[in-house]
């Protein structure tokens, strides 16, 4: 076998002559393996804040007045008996005043000492259950008919709705990484075409000294793996600082794990070399 | 060693470019193919270094059967095989060593190798000196020479050209008929296709002439 030395000085004739063309194909499978890691990095952090958002999930029930120690036992007792609910605290009209000053400072809120108008409430714990149809509805409606209820927020609708939002923005975006992905193979295939034109003269001679098919195509199917793998060292650069910069200007994101890098690195690695072998069949014709 | 036996070749339904050719080359032999143009002289030498195969008839080379000779397997004979053009067919993007170490290059030869191998072949041809330039850096008998060099490193069973002095002057001809007559008694076996009948008589080599497609009975 011959050395990685000699392949990549073969390599480097092949582009030689047409640097700025192959710049222009690195330029392009950057932007193309760019766009599925945007949507692997998103659909990363709001599956990650889908999952905080709901073991966090609570549901609040507001009260018409403030309870008697006796009241609060038994309505703990009997919210703790409903199905779905892992844990009843209940709020005073004080608590929640405390609550709201930690919140947002005492000074927005000077003056409410004196008259609060802060309602009391219980805040239940959920469990993951009440993501199944229709049991928050079931369970609101069963809490909404004690008469020391007043309302019930319970945000586990919205957060439903969100979660497929985001699983129809994962299909999606997952379509059309595909598609990009498929264009970044023309692209290889297309640049690696070009070279194997350009050098249509030298294959014929290597054919005559006893080149095999393999001997040839080797450094094209390299090129190809090259500008895959190239461009997605580049894209992930990008990709971490786009991460960083959002995360230090707009909300904290998390980026890719370094095996997810890897992954992301080697899949650009194999686009490419299969770009320029399916490039390789279709026009070295020997 | 080379034995064409009954060999045709046809191109479509038209007349034959080879009929029915025979002959025998032993080692060692230096033979010129003479013959008017489109007599069939670059067809014959075509199926010699395997770039087509015959329509009948069959070619044995050494201990290979080039008719019968699987696609996969043409790469590893052709290594038995040098061949010189009149167009030079160097790479432009390679120095005159780097052409001549690319048929060890394919063999897969150690550097060191392949370096030792191509300065003598090179010292051979005499353009040792010219070993870093690039084929437009070179006049036309010296790119010639490189080519011979090129297809004389791997010492291969039959030393094949075809018009080699095609794009020559008279000089750089008569000089690289030398040549070839030089390797050939260092034991090449060779075979050159011209109509440059001029050149060749001085040989006194023996000759196969071709007319249309037809071998004249030898008259050495
Ligand atoms: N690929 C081809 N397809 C069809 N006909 C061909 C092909 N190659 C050669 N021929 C025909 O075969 C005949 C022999 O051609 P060939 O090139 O062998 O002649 P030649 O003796 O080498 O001539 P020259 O001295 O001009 O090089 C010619 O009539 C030519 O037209
Ligand atoms: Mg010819």
């Amino acid at each position: 076998m011959r050395s990685f030395g000699r392949i990549f000085v073969e390599i480097w004739r092949s582009v030689r002559f047409e640097l700025l063309s192959t710049l222009g194909s690195l330029l392009t499978i950057f932007l193309a393996t760019l766009l599925p890691g945007l949507f692997w990095i998103a659909s990363k952090n709001l599956t990650q804040t889908e999952a905080e958002l709901k073991s966090g999930l609570t549901m609040d029930v507001f009260l018409r007045e403030e309870l008697t120690v006796e009241q609060i036992t038994r309505l703990t007792k009997e919210f703790m008996g409903l199905g779905g609910v892992t844990g009843v605290t209940y709020v005073s009209k004080e608590d929640a005043l405390n609550r709201m000053m930690q919140k947002f400072g005492p000074k927005m809120l000077a003056g409410l000492e004196d008259e609060n108008p802060l309602p009391a409430s219980f805040i239940l714990s959920v469990d993951k259950s009440v993501f199944t149809q229709g049991v928050a509805e079931a369970l609101s409606k069963k809490i909404s008919r004690y008469p020391e209820v007043d309302d019930i927020v319970f945000a586990g609708d919205i957060l439903n709705r969100l979660g497929n939002i985001l699983r129809t923005t994962e299909i999606l975006g997952f379509a059309l990484s595909v598609m990009v992905a498929f264009a970044a193979l023309f692209i290889i295939a297309n640049t690696v075409r070009v070279a194997i034109s350009d050098r249509r003269k030298t294959v014929e001679i290597m054919q005559l000294v006893g080149a095999t098919r393999g001997y040839i195509l080797t450094p094209f199917v390299m090129l190809g793996g090259m500008l895959g793998f190239s461009g997605a060292i580049l894209s992930a650069l990008a990709l971490n600082w786009i991460t960083g910069y959002v995360s230090n200007h707009l909300i904290k994101l998390v980026f890719l794990e370094s095996h997810e890098i890897f992954t992301f690195i080697m899949s650009g690695l194999c686009l490419g070399m299969v770009g320029a072998f399916i490039a390789t069949r279709k026009y070295l014709k020997i | 060693m080379l034995n064409v036996e009954g060999v045709s070749k046809y191109y479509g339904q038209r007349q034959a470019a080879l009929s029915n050719i025979s002959f025998r080359i032993d080692k060692g032999e230096m033979v010129f193919l003479t013959g008017a143009s489109g007599a069939g002289k670059s067809t014959l030498l075509r199926l010699l270094y395997l770039e087509e195969k015959p329509s009948a008839g069959r070619i044995l080379l050494d201990r290979f059967d080039l008719s019968r000779i699987s696609k996969r397997k043409i790469p590893f004979l052709r290594r038995h095989v040098g061949v010189i053009f009149q167009d030079f067919r160097l790479i432009p993007e390679r120095t005159a060593a780097e052409n001549v170490a690319l048929t060890l290059e394919v063999l897969g030869k150690s550097g060191r190798e392949i370096r030792r191998k191509t300065d003598e072949a090179l010292n051979l041809v005499g353009l040792l000196g010219k070993r870093n330039n690039y084929p437009y850096q070179l006049s036309g008998g010296e790119a010639q020479r490189v080519s011979v060099a090129r297809a004389v490193v791997n010492e291969p069973l039959v030393l094949l050209a075809d018009e080699p002095t095609g794009n020559l002057d008279e000089q750089n001809s008569r000089e690289l008929l030398e040549l070839l007559s030089e390797i050939n008694m260092r034991g090449a076996t060779t075979i050159i296709a011209t109509h440059q009948v001029q050149l060749t008589a001085k040989y006194a080599k023996r000759t196969l002439n071709l007319v249309s497609g037809i071998l004249e009975k030898e008259t050495r």
